[in-house]
């Protein structure tokens, strides 16, 4: 009797130790981000576009806006085409087995691997036309942004319940009226959790950036051309030789992680606060 | 006339919706096709068996070969299970039966934040502070207690450079504990009560109840998230590309530098200046996806599974 209730506690103490060896490593890699990090910002850093390699000084300008344009436009693709999908899965859909096996292909495909994404539009893009772009690049980031905005509004909408449909049917409304007005409203916070948490996972993609926006080591506003992100430059600068790169590394580290971070957890609250009961 | 105007206006939002609904269709299958198409040349060339037994690698001769690319792809997401299941488990354990309930939400989404961490994070932080430690500390400890057993020995020889498979491993051990946990933690909550206070009500222990109650009651689903944190782990890129080194050859050690498929491609895809070198970086590309997508619809297959139950 005793020695079962030993090993019962041995053994959940085990379990204990395993919630802590996740936790260590979290708050290992974030004060670590933040130690080197925050050495590396200061205004030259936001202000300044890269120096010629091994000189003093600089910053990532460059970089910060190229990262901005292609989010904004990878979220321009890829947030409507997932909140209409999402729609059809969830309404006119629903009764179709296709609109199943789409919703389980989205699944799927949030887990696909991002370089996969990033040659698929190497092949399609860069190589017809012959050279990185920006486009190509937001092109890739709206592709892994699709299915998962899909599937959060298709499970949003999912949660509204028929009877408040029904009501808005009975007044005469039309279907899409009905969507519009009665249940996008009532699943708005959940849909725009969707967005915010997949802004953040895109907003840290390096792979599928590697071959098609490629970098610019200049300022550059061109979406036509190759643009600088902060991914990609951190992967460049990180595996560079100049001691000033590493630092400009971390510190872009230091604000995307930052960044993502209070995306996720941003989102996770909304969602928390709308769905409490 | 309203009436009329209201049923076109209705009829173009579901067009609408239901092009972009199938663009799902579209992206995978095109995917998969323009893949296929891309790595032809190489596919005709150098066959299926002969490309992925061969360890050569030789853009001057243009003779290429998948195995090392494979065995490195397949060894880092081998031991990165091996070590992030268990601590998963014990994880949603922990949270399901154990901890206060002012705990549960705190570490819950501490543990899914470790998810919200970019690749490239990890990489960056493997590179400059795991990898440091690795070659310092944690590989000449376990040389000398782990490899002197007989049979290990030959995981832990050479000289500890941090920059290895074993460092890999380890940081994607990390990255996918968060997948396995919320899954298991969410199949684990949906074992039936009655069933729990009833091997309660005979005697059993907390620990009898979560091995043999709650365990096999949600094996399926548990079996789901590891197969989901094994797709993740083939695809992972850039947290493996900054500590791995790309070196192409057989590994014989964990503490061998090595290559994966993915960091094969993101190192050499720009560099491909052939376009049988180009369709060789496509065949691995390829065989990654269809790996890839694989497992992750079986892991999807035992996950629809539990949901039915």
């Amino acid at each position: 009797m005793k020695r079962r209730k030993i090993w019962s506690s041995i053994a959940l103490f085990i379990c204990f130790l395993t919630a802590l060896w996740g936790i260590f490593w979290l708050f290992f890699i974030i004060i670590d981000v933040l130690r080197h990090g925050i050495t590396a910002i200061n205004p030259s850093m936001f202000l300044k576009d890269p120096a010629p390699p091994g000189e003093e000084g600089g910053g990532l300008r460059n970089a910060f806006v190229g990262h901005l344009l292609i989010t904004l436009f990878a979220t321009l693709i890829g947030v409507p085409v997932g909140v209409l999908g999402g729609t059809f899965l969830a309404e006119y859909g629903r009764k179709y087995h296709i609109s199943r096996v789409i919703s389980t292909l989205a699944d799927i495909m949030v887990s696909v691997p991002a370089i996969i994404i990033g040659a698929f539009v190497y092949a399609i893009m860069v190589k017809p036309l012959g050279n990185f772009s920006g486009w190509a690049g937001a092109i890739a980031l709206g592709i892994i942004m699709i299915p998962t905005v899909l599937r959060t509004t298709e499970n949003m909408l999912s949660l509204i319940p028929w009877t408040l449909r029904e009501a808005a049917f009975a007044l005469g409304a039309p279907y899409y009226k009905v969507i519009i007005q009665v249940v996008y409203r009532g699943a708005a916070t959940g849909i725009l959790t969707g967005i915010i948490l997949a802004i953040a996972r895109v907003t840290g993609e390096a792979a599928p950036l590697l071959f098609t926006a490629f970098n610019n080591n200049y300022f550059s506003t061109n979406m036509n051309q190759p643009i600088a992100s902060l991914t990609i430059t951190i992967f460049q600068y990180a595996m560079g030789p100049y001691e000033d790169w590493h630092t400009m590394a971390w510190g872009a580290s230091l604000m995307i992680t930052v960044f993502i971070l209070l995306a996720t957890i941003t989102g996770r609250i909304l969602i928390k606060r709308r769905y409490k009961d | 006339m309203a009436k009329q105007k209201g049923k076109v206006t209705d009829f173009l939002f579901l067009s609408i919706t239901a092009i972009t609904a199938f663009s799902i269709i579209v992206i995978v299958s095109g995917i998969f096709l323009v893949l296929f198409k891309e790595s032809l040349p190489a596919m005709n060339k150098f066959g299926f068996e002969g490309f992925i037994f061969s360890t050569d690698w030789d853009p001057v001769q243009e003779s290429f070969g998948a195995a090392p690319a494979l065995i490195g792809t397949i060894i880092t997401s081998f031991f990165a299970l091996l070590i992030a299941v268990p601590v998963a488990i014990g994880i949603a354990i922990f949270i399901t039966e154990i901890a206060p309930s002012f705990l549960k939400g705190i570490i819950g989404t501490a543990i899914e934040l470790l998810a919200a961490i970019p690749s490239i994070i990890y990489g960056m932080w493997g590179l400059f502070t795991l990898a440091p430690i690795m070659a310092s500390d944690v590989e000449p400890f376990l040389q000398k207690t782990l490899g002197k057993l007989p049979f290990l020995s030959k995981l832990f020889e050479g000289t500890p450079l941090g920059v290895d498979l074993f460092t890999a491993s380890i940081i994607l051990s990390i990255m996918i504990i968060p997948f396995t946990a919320s899954i298991a933690r969410d199949s684990f909550n949906l074992t039936p009560s009655v069933l729990k206070e009833s091997a309660y009500a005979i005697g059993a222990t907390k620990w009898e109840v979560v091995k043999d109650v709650i365990l096999p009651y949600s094996k399926l689903g548990v079996l789901g998230g590891v197969g989901l944190s094994l797709g993740r782990a083939i695809g992972e890129t850039m947290a493996v590309a900054f500590v791995l080194g790309n070196l192409n050859s057989i590994p014989t050690s964990l503490f061998d530098a090595a290559a994966t498929v993915t960091v094969k491609l993101a190192n050499e895809f720009t560099e491909a200046d052939k376009d049988i070198y180009l369709s060789a970086l496509y065949y691995l590309a390829f065989l990654l996806f269809i790996m890839s997508f694989t497992i992750l619809a079986l892991a999807k297959v035992f996950l629809m599974r539990v949901e039915k139950k």
